[in-house]
């Protein structure tokens, strides 16, 4: 990867993951200990929504899987999944709390930001269920059709994010320093708002998961020029686009790993591994189960699942920064003041 | 000064505006610019109150009001409890032979309720929803409605399960469970 | 075309199934609507897994039936206890909570009952007719024009104070503002006026501060004063067919008004980003401007009731428009439903208009049919439920102040706002009892972030010159005519007469 440069998360807690991961993989599942228990999955936002219809399809499954289980759906919002996340980190690790919350956190936590009460290194990672690739959405009506196109735009580009921390607030902030793109960045633009200012001509472009921009795309309105990871062949991967620029190259895989990571559970640290091992199981023929893929399939995109320990290691790998990498997302936290 | 205490609120929101501001004057400048545009109106419109309460008491104090006290007791009465009260003087000396309370004793009332809703708040956070709620409305009942304990508990009993079901069966939806519940049912494990 | 129409409607009366699923729905989501701080969100995110199988016309037609009526019922525990469910329902208590105080709750009920059916059957049409015009009236509200709606609906508080209480509904309003600016802020991510507290950085949950404001003090005075709600002797008892009838009654009379209320929410609910209470605030608003006795507005003015109430139901088919042919949400609720849509296989987009065509329809009469259902069996019931308006208050206090402990957890899970609702019940009983005005805070809270949320992104984009858009300066032309009149009308006596005048136990 990137050499000798691995100064942002220890070499003890990548030590500690590698053995969890091990530890686990040789743990005997205990089913029988949740027979006749009630398991609380916490979803970080409130009812509705992508996180939560995604966290109650997982959850009815295990319930499935673990017989003599009660799964409950436990909504917590707040602060931008913080809430929900702290909670979940700070709940008894027993096995009988788990729950799902925006990767974007990988960033927040990078950033060192006073509201994260975690540490996703240690969480006990059950698995994550889908790829969800962040991409670079510019609107129709722009003259831009390519990266190349954006680089050369004289005047800035006004771009839609949300809001200093925000998932894309950041991205856009780090893009634009490294490469120095003619960007302007705009903020408070929340869940589809971007969607119509790019139609009313107010916002050039935007950077989002590729999912919650298909609509728009496939009805005309807008196009790709960049995607982040993903299998999908239609756009061209930033990894090309940025290729020769270690700095950027670098982001790109943070990046690349928010999307890859996508529709998450975990528990908090130190689960029993009998339990953990459980519930990874579980997990796992949830995701195999013909009729959770057909769900899946109809809410947004089929699962491509990856399992406890390698989603771990993932975790492990995205929170291992560059201090510049680093110093950019701090910027993102708290630009503006 | 009677300003003070006939119009109380004017100086608490003052108060409130005067820290709100205060505080929003350590943000940086993107974000004090609402409060600021919101506070100091605010503050001034208080203090413009505050000459309009102080110019209204003078006037109050200076002019009797030409009605006897009896009258104005009668029109309160009868505001307060919605039925049309006459009092009877016996002699000049006015005595009241309607059996309400005097006015004094509505603040009482209000501050027993007060401390019901406190003492509610109190109950749900410590023991939860499910211990709190049934209680409550037992003793409500049974202290303020004056309901016999068995009707009390009936109409408590049925309220709650009904709550609690459609809560916890139905909506599927965890209510608090109090922190002090929460530590026994860990203990007990 | 009209074969597509009256095609679809009959496709949806003589589907057994549907009408079933119809019916359900409005069940389901008349109970949800009733209790305070459950929401449109959770009861359509627990019925997703149930639809996951369905057929994509009954899958539609149950969710958005369920949704509409949702908003309907939340009226009953606000005129008849003074509690309101969110912020909507706080417009409707203004004057729903007085009549019902001077026993007149069937009427009130009736009313509203009726005047929410109406209104969303005119949405439902107005849906219909807008549809070609759609695009350039939605691309046509930009950042700009909501600062500006947002400021216009913040003027009418100067109408809701009582004479001589301009300041203190302005101070009031104000307050509300201030409220609305606790949280993360948009602009720098500081987190205002909540330090730590986590739960404070999304803003003051609306449900707790409405609840706190209105609901809290009413019931203290309540149990204070005794009696029953209705303040009357109870030889008098006479809520019959007949009062209900009276009420029902109301809604023709006052036609016009509430043709222009539907109207105009269903256009508010057409444009995202203008959700929440803003079309009941700003069409209670309305009423009392275009009323030729304002005075009466606060102590129970049966338009102040059928004015909120169609604005908040049309506004629910008006927010349909953008979420079905744009792809993009009309307002939180539909946020949701548009991804139930997507489960079902509903493909948003303006392909919609083209290719399927007869499922539009469809949910357009569901609207229309919903409302039938939900009216008729709401007014049926309410005869019953008024009576509980003259039961003696020690024994219903203690039942509200449960669904109101309840609604505040239940609207986002966090115990701390429990703590909040006592902090500002607190302030709420300091207004009620020195006869200030409390409905300009709900105003404030609820447009305040709009305003400021709009600003912002309005500066970020034109800077200062965004005042001289064609449609702000006709916004701005409105604004000031408001307050003109505001004024005058104040200095002239012609406005609400203030709290505690009159009736006793204020608004």
């Amino acid at each position: 990867m990137e050499g000798p440069v691995m100064k942002h998360v220890s070499t003890g807690a990548l030590v500690a993951a590698l053995v969890a991961v091990s530890g686990a993989a040789h743990a005997q599942a205990d089913k029988a200990f949740f027979s006749g228990k009630t398991v609380t999955y916490i979803v970080a936002t409130a009812p509705g929504g992508g996180y939560d219809t995604y966290g109650r399809l997982v959850a009815e499954y295990m319930q499935k899987y673990l017989p003599g289980s009660t799964f409950v759906v436990r909504n917590m919002p707040g602060a931008g999944h913080l809430v929900g996340t702290n909670a979940l980190y700070a709940s008894k690790p027993d096995g009988l709390t788990i729950g799902t919350f925006n990767t974007g956190l990988i960033y927040t936590q990078l950033a060192k930001h006073s509201g994260v009460k975690f540490d996703l290194t240690k969480m006990s990672w059950i698995g994550k269920a889908a790829t969800d690739p962040r991409a670079v959405i510019i609107a129709t009506q722009s003259p831009i059709k390519t990266w190349a196109d954006l680089g050369k735009m004289k005047d800035q580009q006004n771009f839609a994010t949300s809001g200093p921390g925000g998932a894309n607030f950041v991205e856009t902030l780090a893009l634009t320093a490294i490469l120095k793109l003619p960007i302007k960045m705009l903020s408070g633009y929340n869940g589809t708002d971007d969607q119509l200012a790019m139609r009313r001509g107010e916002i050039i472009g935007s950077i989002g998961s590729r999912s919650s921009f298909e609509q728009f795309v496939n009805n005309g309105y807008g196009r790709f020029i960049g995607q982040f990871g993903g299998g999908e062949k239609d756009v061209p991967q930033m990894a090309e686009l940025v290729k020769g620029n270690a700095e950027a190259e670098r982001l790109v895989r943070l990046i690349t790993a928010q999307g890859d990571i996508a529709r998450l559970t975990a528990g908090p640290p130190e689960m029993p591994a009998s339990h953990l091992a459980a519930l990874r199981d579980a997990y796992k023929q949830s995701m195999e189960d013909k009729e959770l893929q057909a769900r899946a399939i109809k809410l947004e995109k089929p699962v491509e699942p990856l399992y406890g320990a390698d989603v771990a290691k993932a975790v492990a790998e995205a929170l291992n920064q560059s201090p510049e990498v680093v110093n950019l997302l701090v910027e993102g936290f708290s630009k503006g003041k | 000064m009677s300003a003070v205490t006939k119009n109380p609120m004017t100086f608490v929101m003052l108060a409130i505006f005067v820290v709100m501001v205060a505080i929003a004057s350590t943000y940086p400048a993107g974000a004090r610019f609402m409060p600021f545009v919101v506070g100091i109106p605010a503050i001034i419109l208080c203090l413009l109150q505050i000459l309009l309460d102080m110019r209204a008491s003078k006037e109050t104090a200076g002019s009797k009001d030409s009605r006897s006290e009896m009258e104005i007791a009668q029109e309160r009465m009868s505001q307060m409890t919605g039925r049309q009260m006459t009092f009877e003087a016996a002699n000049l000396a006015p005595a009241i032979t309607v059996s309400e309370n005097p006015t004094g004793v509505a603040e009482s009332r209000e501050f027993i309720i007060w401390i019901y809703v406190l003492a509610l708040v109190a109950g749900i956070l410590f023991f939860g929803y499910t211990a709190t709620i049934p209680v409550f409305i037992l003793l409500f009942l049974r202290w303020e409605a004056k309901c016999s304990w068995l009707k009390a508990a009936l109409y408590s009993g049925i309220g709650s399960s009904a709550l609690l079901f459609i809560f916890n069966y139905v909506l599927k939806f965890q209510l608090h469970m109090g922190f002090i519940t929460e530590r026994v049912m860990d203990f007990l494990g | 075309m009209i074969e597509v129409m009256f095609g679809s409607l009959a496709g949806l009366l003589t589907n057994g199934h549907t009408m079933g699923l119809m019916l359900l729905a409005v069940m389901i989501g008349l109970v949800v609507g009733a209790t305070p701080g459950i929401g449109g969100r959770l009861s359509i995110a627990l019925a997703i897994p149930f639809i996951y199988g369905m057929d994509m016309t009954q899958g539609a037609v149950f969710l958005l039936t369920m949704h509409a009526v949702n908003g309907t019922s939340g009226q009953i525990s606000s005129i008849m206890f003074g509690v309101p469910g969110d912020g909507d329902d706080a417009a409707t208590t203004v004057d729903g909570y007085p009549m019902a105080k001077k026993g007149e709750a069937g009427r009130a009920l009736g009313a509203s009952i009726t005047a929410s059916g109406v209104g969303g059957i005119i949405g439902a049409v107005v849906f219909a007719v807008m549809i070609p015009v759609l695009e350039p009236v939605v691309l046509a509200f930009s950042p700009a024009e909501f600062f500006l709606l947002a400021v216009l609906g913040i003027t009418f508080i100067a109408f809701l104070a009582g004479k001589g209480q301009i300041f203190k509904g302005i101070i009031v309003g104000l307050f509300g503002m201030m409220l609305s600016t606790v949280g993360m802020d948009p602009q720098t991510g500081t987190a205002r006026f909540s330090g730590d507290y986590l739960f404070l950085w999304d803003g003051i949950s609306t449900v707790t501060a409405v609840l706190a404001v209105f609901a809290i003090p009413e019931m203290i005075a309540l149990g204070a004063r005794g009696g029953s709600i209705a303040m009357m002797s109870s030889q008098n008892v006479t809520v019959s067919y007949r009062q209900l009838f009276q009420g029902v009654l109301e809604v023709p009379r006052h036609w016009w008004l509430v043709i222009r209320t539907s109207i105009i929410g269903a256009c508010i609910g057409m444009i995202p980003g203008l959700g929440g209470s803003a079309a009941a605030w700003l069409c209670y608003g309305h009423a009392v401007q275009t009323s030729k006795t304002p005075e009466r507005f606060g102590h129970g003015a049966v338009e102040g009731v059928i004015a909120p109430e169609t604005a908040s139901n049309a506004k629910e088919g008006g927010s349909l428009l953008p979420t079905l042919f744009f792809g993009i949400p009309g307002s939180s609720g539909m946020a949701v439903m548009m991804g139930a849509f997507l489960i079902l296989g509903i493909q948003p987009g303006p392909a919609m208009m083209t290719s399927n065509l007869p499922l539009v329809w469809t949910l357009i009469w569901a609207l229309v049919v919903g409302n039938l259902i939900a009216v008729t069996f709401l007014l049926f019931i309410t005869r019953w439920v008024a009576l509980l308006t003259f039961v003696n208050v020690s024994m219903l206090v203690p039942f509200i102040l449960t669904l109101v402990m309840v609604g505040v957890y239940s609207s986002e899970g966090q115990w701390e706002n429990l703590i909040v609702l006592l902090a500002i019940a607190a302030i709420g009983w300091g207004l009620q009892r020195y006869d200030w005005p409390r409905a300009p805070f709900v105003i404030g809270l609820v447009l305040g972030k709009i305003a400021e949320e709009s600003l912002h992104k309005a500066l970020g984009l034109w800077g200062m010159s965004f005042f001289w858009r064609p449609l702000s300066l006709v916004l701005i032309a409105l604004i000031c005519a408001t307050i003109a009149y505001a004024v005058y009308a104040n200095v002239k006596g012609k406005t609400v007469m203030p709290a505690g005048a009159g009736s006793g136990a204020g608004s």
